[in-house]
C-alpha cells in the first residue's frame, strides 16, 4: 500500500554519467494546457444544504483526501510531499497551474552558463510558524541535512550537489559537480525546514514550516488538525482550521451524507451519486494508469550484484502482441466500463507535463490489430476464441496490486475488452509484496504522474533493469533510448532537455513496453459553500486524491 | 491449602505458557517472507545506513532466530517493544493508547452481554417452550452464527447511515482538539460498536444459562422445594441464581478469546481506533514490532481471563469443573 | 414424554437434518462445478436490483450476485473441508495418543492445545496468514491449522473416559497392545463425539475464513468468496445498494446455522441424556 507512493526516483541515485544543462527555471517552454480543471458537477437537487457544520462560529472544515498523508513521515527532509503539494513547509519554487516553476520562498533565480551554479534570491520577512526568521541559513541547513542523510530521502537526489552557500542572508548559491537538468525539479520538491528548530523526531508528525498552516494535533491514522500559521508571510487564509480525516472511503462517504464532511475524495464508484449540499468536482491530473508488458522472453537474468531473477514473459515479449493490444483495444469503452466514464483515454504521459511526449495514435483499430497478430503467427486454429502460436496460447495474467478497487476494475475491463482481439487476460489481485516479486514477469497495473522527468529514466533506462523496485520492469534495453536519456541529463537548457526526453519516449514507445490506458481524474464531493479555488489548482500529480490540498490557503468557506 | 497450591501452580503454568505463546507468535512473525529489517523500519524507510545498522544490531536481526527472540525478550523486559512503523510511535505507547479504547469497549460489552444474557437465560429456562423462549432461542442462534462484521455492517447502515442516530467512524468528534473532547463524546462514539459486540457475544451465555436452569428445574431438590411451597421468586433466588451465576461468570471469563476477536472485527467495521484496527493495520503494513506487541497484549488478555476462570472453577463444585473441561 | 411422541419428534428432526444437509450439498456441488461464465463480468448489467433474472441483483461489474454467492459459499465449504480434514487427523492422533500413553505425550498435547488457545483465534489466524504472505494460501492454511485444539480436547476427554471402562481394562488384561485397543475399542467409541465435533467445527472454519478475508488478509478480489463480496459491499451499501450486503450475509448466516443445527442434532440423537431437553 505504502509502496505505491514510493517514488521510482530511487532510480536517480544510480545514475552514473551526467552533464551540462542550464536555464532559468521559470520561463515557459511548456505547451499550452487544458484548462486546469473541469467542473462536471451535476445539477443536483437544488435544496440548499442546511448548515452542516458544527454550530460554533470559527471556521473549520473536515476533509477526506485519502490516507496518503498518514502513511509517511511529515518531515520534508525525509521526502514529505515531494510530489509537489505541500501545506506546512514550502520550497524555494513551486509549479504553477501550467506546470511552470514560479517563485515560492525565492523571489527569482538564475543559472550560470555552464549550468553548474544556481543562485536564488530569497523573500524577506518570512517567518516560520515558531516565530523564527527564514533566511539563507535555513536553506543551506535543509540541503545539507538532506545531503548528509541522502538515504533518508530518495526523492531529492543531491549527490551531484557539491556545495550550497549563503552569499548573504537572502541569497543562496548551489554549486553542482556536474550539470544535472532535473536539479530544478529537486528545488521545487524540497521544502525548507528551520535550522534552529529542526528535530528529526518531532518533525515526523509536527513539522515547523513557513506555510499557511501548521499542525496543531496529529492523531495517527485518525486525523491531522491544521490551524493557521499566524506568522504566515502571505495573505491569511480564510479557513481557520482544517481537519484531515483518515478513514476508509465508504466511511468518509457516509459521513459526507450525514453532513459531516466538506471535502470527500471519491473513486468512480460514487461519481453518479448525489449528496445534498455537496457538488461533485472532477479535477485534472497528470496521473496515468498503465500496464507493464515485459519485453523479454522467459529467462533468468542477474543484477549487478549477481542476484538471479526470473524475468520475461513469452507472450508479451512478442512486439506484435504488445502493439496489437495497444492499438486494438478501445480505451474509452474500458473507462466507461471500469470508471463510469471518469478519466481520459491515454496512450502516453499527459500533455500537461512539458517533457511528456505528445505522440498520439488511434486505438480501437481492431482489424489492424488482428492483422498484426495473424501476421505474427497468432491464429485461433482450435476455435476457442483465443489465438495461439504453436502450443503457446495468446494469454497472460495481469496483476492488479494492493487493495485498490479501481486498478482491479481497470484490469478487469481491459481483460474484457482485449477478448475481442483473441487475447486472453486473467486478472489477479495481489498484495504489493507479491506484485513486486513478479514485476519482471507478470504485467502489472501501475500509476505514474509527477513533475520530474526522471521517471523516464527509471522506466526506460536499461541500467535500471533489476536494480530497483518498480524500475524498468518491462526489461527494455535500447541503446538509443539510454543515449537520449543521457542527453536529457546533459542538456544545456530545459528546451534541449525536454526535446531529449521526448526523443527517449519516441524510441521506447516504438517498443510498446507499457500499455497506457487512462489519464485518471480525481473526483471530490465538495461542500457547496466551500470554494477550493479551481483556478489555482495545479494538475494533480500522483497521490490518490491528496493533491487537492495544493492550494489549501486559497480556499474560501462562505 | 490445596486451593492455594493450585493457585501457585496455575500461576507458574500461566507464565510459562505466556512465554511459549510469545515464542510462537515471534516465530510466526519472523518466518514471514518479509525482510526482517524492512519489517522493523517499513518499506518506505528514510533511515540512513548507519541508523539501519544500529537497528539491525539493537534487535539482533542478523542473528539466528533463537537469539533474536532472546534479544527481543530482553528488550521487552527493559520496557522497549520497538517502534511502530504504522503509527510512528513506540509500540508500548500505541498499545497503551489503543488498548484503553478497546478495553473499555470490551468490558462494557462483556458486562452487558453477561447481565442481559443471564437474565434472558433464566427467563427462557423458566418459560421453557414458551413463545418468549422460542423467540430468544432463535435470536441467539442467529446472533451466535452471524458473522460479527456483517452484523456490525447492518447496524452501521441502519442506525448510523439511515437513521443517523450515531456517528460513523473514529472515537472522538472530527476536528476536536484532544482538550475539547468530553466524556459524552467518547460514550456517543462507543455505543454502536458496544451494542454490536454485546449482541454477538450474548447468544452463548443465554443458551448456557437456559440449559442450566432447565436442568435445575428438573432436579429433585426443586421438586422438594415446590412441595415445600416455595414460589418461583424464591426458587430463583434460593436455588437457580446460586447455581447458575458462578458458572455463568466463569464461562464469561473464559470467552475472552472470542471477545477479543469480535472486538477486532467490530472495530474494523466501525473504524474505531482501538487495538483491533491496529492489529489489521500492523499486519497489512508488515509492522512487525507492533504485530508482536499486539500478539503479546492479546495473549495476556486471554490468559487473565482463563486464569480468573480457572480460579472460579476451583470455587465451583466439581461437577461444573467437569463440564468446563468438556467445553 | 411418551415413546411415540419422542419417535415422531426424532423423525421431524431427522427430516430437518436431511433437508439441511441437502441444502449444503447442493450449494457445495453447484458451486464446485459452476462454469465461471455464470458469474462473469457483464458491463451492461451493472448494479441491478434483485429480480427474477438476478435473484440477488448484480454488482458494479455486472456479475450475478446469486451465482457469486453460491460459488463463494462453495469455496468456503472447500476451505472448511480442508480445515476439518486436517483437524480431524491431528485431533484423532493427538487425542488418542495423549489419552493412551499419558505422561509426557499427554503433557505435550495439552501444552500444544493451550498454546494454540493462548492467543485469540483471530489473532492467530492473522499471524499465520501473515507468515504465509496472506492470500489464498495464507487464509486456507491459517483456517486449516487452527481448528484442531477444540476437537483434540473432545477426543482426549472421551478416550480418558473410556480408558477406565471395564472392557478396555479387560482387553488390557488379555494382553492386547495399546494400538490394538486404540483401533478396536477406542476409535469406534470415540467416533460419534468426534464426528459431531467435526461437523460443529465447520461453521467456525467458514466464519473465520470470511472474517479474515473481510479484514483483507484472505482471498483475492477475483475469487468469489463471501468475505470478498461483503468487504466490497461496504463501498456500496452506503449508496443504497443494500442487496450487495444483505443477501450474501444471509446466505452465510444460513449455512452456519444449518451446520450448527446438524451438529447439535447429532449430539442430541446420539446422547439423549445430554440434558438438552
Amino acid at each position: 500500500m505504502k509502496r505505491r507512493f514510493l517514488s521510482i526516483m530511487l532510480a536517480v541515485m544510480l545514475a552514473s554519467s551526467l552533464a551540462a544543462c542550464g536555464n532559468s527555471g521559470s520561463d515557459a517552454n511548456s505547451k499550452s494546457n487544458k484548462s486546469a480543471s473541469e467542473d462536471v458537477a451535476k445539477d443536483s437537487s437544488d435544496s440548499q444544504k442546511a448548515d452542516s457544520k458544527n454550530d460554533d462560529s470559527d471556521e473549520s472544515i473536515n476533509i477526506y483526501i485519502g490516507n496518503g498523508v498518514f502513511d509517511s513521515s511529515m518531515d520534508p527532509v525525509k521526502g514529505f510531499m515531494s510530489y509537489g503539494y505541500p501545506f506546512v513547509n514550502e520550497a524555494l519554487i513551486q509549479a504553477d497551474v501550467n506546470s511552470n516553476y514560479v517563485a515560492d520562498l525565492a523571489t527569482d533565480w538564475s543559472v550560470s552558463d555552464d549550468a553548474l551554479k544556481y543562485t536564488f534570491n530569497l523573500k524577506k520577512d518570512v517567518k516560520f510558524s515558531d516565530g523564527s526568521d527564514f533566511t539563507a541559513e535555513d536553506v543551506v541547513f535543509t540541503y545539507n541535512k538532506v545531503k548528509e542523510n541522502q538515504a533518508n530521502n530518495e526523492n531529492a537526489d543531491l549527490s551531484r550537489l557539491s556545495k550550497v552557500e549563503a552569499l548573504d542572508d537572502y541569497t543562496v548559491e548551489f554549486t553542482l559537480d556536474k550539470p544535472y537538468s532535473p536539479f530544478i525539479d529537486i528545488v521545487a520538491q524540497l521544502q525548507i525546514v528551520p535550522s534552529d528548530a529542526y528535530d528529526e523526531q518531532k518533525f515526523e508528525t509536527a513539522p515547523i514550516g513557513t506555510g499557511a498552516y501548521k499542525v496543531a494535533q496529529y492523531d495517527a491514522n485518525q486525523q491531522i488538525i491544521l490551524t493557521i500559521n499566524e506568522n504566515y508571510w502571505g495573505e491569511t487564509p480564510d479557513i481557520e482550521q482544517v481537519n484531515i480525516i483518515s478513514m476508509s472511503q465508504d466511511t468518509a462517504y457516509s459521513n459526507a451524507c450525514s453532513g459531516q464532511m466538506d471535502v470527500v475524495m471519491v473513486t468512480s464508484t460514487y461519481i453518479n451519486e448525489e449528496i445534498e449540499g455537496m457538488k461533485l468536482h472532477k479535477l485534472e491530473t497528470m496521473d496515468v494508469r498503465n500496464i507493464s508488458l515485459p519485453t523479454l522472453t522467459k529467462q533468468k537474468k542477474s543484477d549487478s550484484k549477481g542476484k538471479e531473477y526470473e524475468v520475461g514473459n513469452d507472450v508479451t515479449s512478442d512486439l506484435a502482441v504488445r502493439k496489437a493490444i495497444s492499438i486494438g483495444i478501445n480505451r474509452q469503452e474500458i473507462i466507461n466500463a471500469a470508471f463510469n466514464g471518469e478519466g481520459v483515454p491515454a496512450v502516453n504521459f499527459t500533455d500537461n507535463l512539458p517533457w511528456a511526449s505528445t505522440d498520439d495514435y488511434e486505438d480501437n483499430q481492431v482489424d489492424e490489430a488482428k492483422k498484426i497478430l495473424e501476421e505474427a503467427g497468432w491464429k485461433d486454429s482450435d476455435g476457442d476464441g483465443i489465438r495461439e502460436k504453436g502450443d503457446l496460447k495468446c494469454a497472460f495474467e495481469v496483476i492488479a496490486p494492493g487493495n485498490d478497487e479501481d486498478r482491479y476494475k481497470l484490469a478487469t475491463a481491459f481483460a474484457e475488452n482485449v477478448k475481442e482481439l483473441g487475447v486472453e487476460v486473467k486478472v489477479r489481485n495481489e498484495s504489493w509484496d507479491v506484485a513486486v516479486e513478479e514485476e519482471n514477469t507478470t504485467p502489472i497495473v501501475w500509476g505514474w504522474g509527477q513533475y520530474s522527468p526522471t521517471v523516464l529514466y527509471s522506466l526506460f533506462d536499461s541500467e535500471m533493469f533489476l536494480e530497483a523496485q518498480y524500475a524498468n520492469v518491462s526489461g527494455l534495453t535500447s541503446k538509443e533510448c539510454d543515449e537520449a536519456i543521457e542527453k536529457a541529463f546533459n542538456a544545456t537548457n530545459l528546451d534541449d532537455a525536454y526535446a531529449a526526453w521526448k526523443e527517449a519516449q519516441k524510441i521506447s514507445d516504438a517498443q510498446y513496453p507499457y500499455l497506457y490506458l487512462v489519464n485518471i481524474e480525481h473526483s471530490y464531493f465538495i461542500n457547496e459553500n466551500l470554494d477550493i479555488s479551481e483556478d489555482t489548482q495545479i494538475p494533480h500529480p500522483h497521490g490518490h486524491g491528496t493533491p487537492i490540498i495544493c492550494n489549501l490557503k486559497d480556499w474560501v468557506l462562505n | 491449602m490445596k486451593k492455594r497450591k493450585n493457585l501457585v501452580y496455575e500461576s507458574i503454568r500461566m507464565v510459562i505458557l505466556l512465554f511459549l505463546v510469545s515464542l510462537l507468535a515471534f516465530v510466526l512473525i519472523a518466518s514471514s517472507p518479509i525482510d526482517p529489517l524492512v519489517s522493523y523500519i517499513g518499506t518506505e524507510s528514510t533511515l540512513s545506513a548507519e541508523a539501519k545498522a544500529e537497528i539491525v544490531e539493537y534487535w539482533g536481526l542478523d542473528a539466528p532466530l533463537p537469539q533474536r527472540f532472546m534479544t527481543w525478550l530482553n528488550n521487552i523486559f527493559h520496557g522497549d517493544m520497538g517502534n511502530s512503523i504504522t503509527y510512528k510511535k513506540p509500540v508500548a505507547t500505541v498499545i497503551g493508547e489503543r488498548f484503553s479504547y478497546s478495553f473499555v469497549l470490551m468490558m462494557i460489552s462483556w458486562l452487558i452481554s453477561g447481565l442481559i444474557g443471564v437474565v434472558l437465560g433464566i427467563i427462557c429456562g423458566l418459560r421453557q417452550g414458551g413463545i418468549f423462549d422460542r423467540i430468544i432461542k432463535l435470536f441467539c442462534l442467529i446472533t451466535k452464527s452471524a458473522p460479527t462484521f456483517w452484523l456490525g455492517l447492518m447496524f452501521l447502515v441502519v442506525f448510523a447511515v439511515w437513521l443517523k442516530l450515531f456517528p460513523i467512524g473514529m472515537a472522538v468528534p472530527m476536528g476536536n482538539l484532544a482538550s475539547e473532547v468530553t466524556l459524552g463524546d467518547y460514550i456517543y462514539h462507543l455505543i454502536l460498536p458496544a451494542i454490536t459486540l454485546s449482541v454477538v457475544s450474548m447468544g452463548e451465555i443465554v443458551l448456557y444459562t437456559r440449559q442450566q436452569v432447565v436442568e435445575i428445574l428438573n432436579s429433585d431438590f426443586i421438586l422438594y422445594a415446590k412441595t415445600r411451597g416455595e414460589n418461583i421468586g424464591q426458587i430463583v433466588k434460593r436455588h437457580i441464581l446460586r447455581n447458575v451465576l458462578l458458572p455463568a461468570i466463569t464461562i464469561q471469563f473464559s470467552s475472552f478469546s472470542e471477545l477479543f476477536g469480535g472486538m477486532a472485527l467490530a472495530e474494523n467495521v466501525f473504524a474505531y481506533p482501538g487495538i483491533g484496527t491496529a492489529t489489521t493495520a500492523a499486519a497489512l503494513n508488515a509492522d512487525a514490532p507492533l504485530l508482536m506487541g499486539v500478539a503479546l497484549i492479546s495473549a495476556v488478555f486471554v490468559f487473565s481471563g482463563n486464569m480468573i476462570a480457572n480460579v472460579l472453577y476451583g470455587v465451583c463444585d466439581p461437577r461444573i469443573r467437569e463440564a468446563g473441561l468438556n467445553e | 414424554m411418551s415413546n411415540k411422541l419422542n419417535w415422531s419428534r426424532k423423525m421431524t428432526v431427522l427430516t430437518l437434518v436431511i433437508f439441511a444437509a441437502l441444502y449444503l450439498l447442493i450449494i457445495f456441488f453447484w458451486g464446485l462445478f459452476m462454469n465461471p461464465g455464470e458469474y462473469a463480468v457483464n458491463y451492461d448489467n451493472k448494479l441491478l436490483m434483485p429480480s427474477i433474472g438476478h435473484l440477488f441483483g448484480t454488482d458494479a461489474m455486472g456479475r450475478d450476485m446469486f451465482k457469486r454467492c453460491i460459488k463463494g459459499l462453495s469455496n468456503s465449504i472447500v476451505i472448511g473441508l480442508l480445515a476439518s480434514l486436517f483437524s480431524s487427523v491431528v485431533a484423532l492422533i493427538f487425542g488418542i495418543a495423549s489419552a493412551v500413553w499419558g505422561g509426557v505425550v499427554d503433557r505435550f498435547v495439552k501444552l500444544a492445545v493451550d498454546l494454540c488457545m493462548g492467543l485469540p483465534h483471530l489473532v492467530l489466524l492473522i499471524l499465520i496468514s501473515y507468515m504465509l504472505g496472506k492470500g489464498t494460501l495464507g487464509v486456507t492454511a491459517s483456517v486449516a491449522l487452527t481448528h484442531w485444539p477444540g476437537l483434540t480436547r473432545i477426543v482426549r476427554q472421551e478416550v480418558l473416559h473410556l480408558k477406565s471402562s471395564q472392557y478396555v481394562l479387560a482387553s488390557q488384561k488379555m494382553g492386547h497392545s495399546p494400538v490394538y485397543i486404540a483401533v478396536h475399542h477406542m476409535i469406534p467409541h470415540v467416533l460419534p463425539a468426534y464426528l459431531i465435533g467435526l461437523v460443529l467445527l465447520f461453521p467456525h472454519a467458514i466464519m473465520h475464513e470470511a472474517s479474515v478475508t473481510f479484514l483483507g488478509f484472505g482471498l483475492p478480489k477475483e475469487m468469489p468468496a463471501i468475505g470478498v463480496i461483503l468487504s466490497e459491499s461496504m463501498n456500496y451499501i452506503t449508496t443504497g445498494k443494500w442487496w450487495m450486503a444483505v443477501f450474501p450475509g444471509v446466505m452465510l448466516l444460513i449455512a452456519v446455522i444449518l451446520f450448527d443445527v446438524i451438529g447439535e442434532t447429532m449430539k442430541k440423537l446420539w446422547n439423549p441424556n445430554s440434558g438438552n431437553e
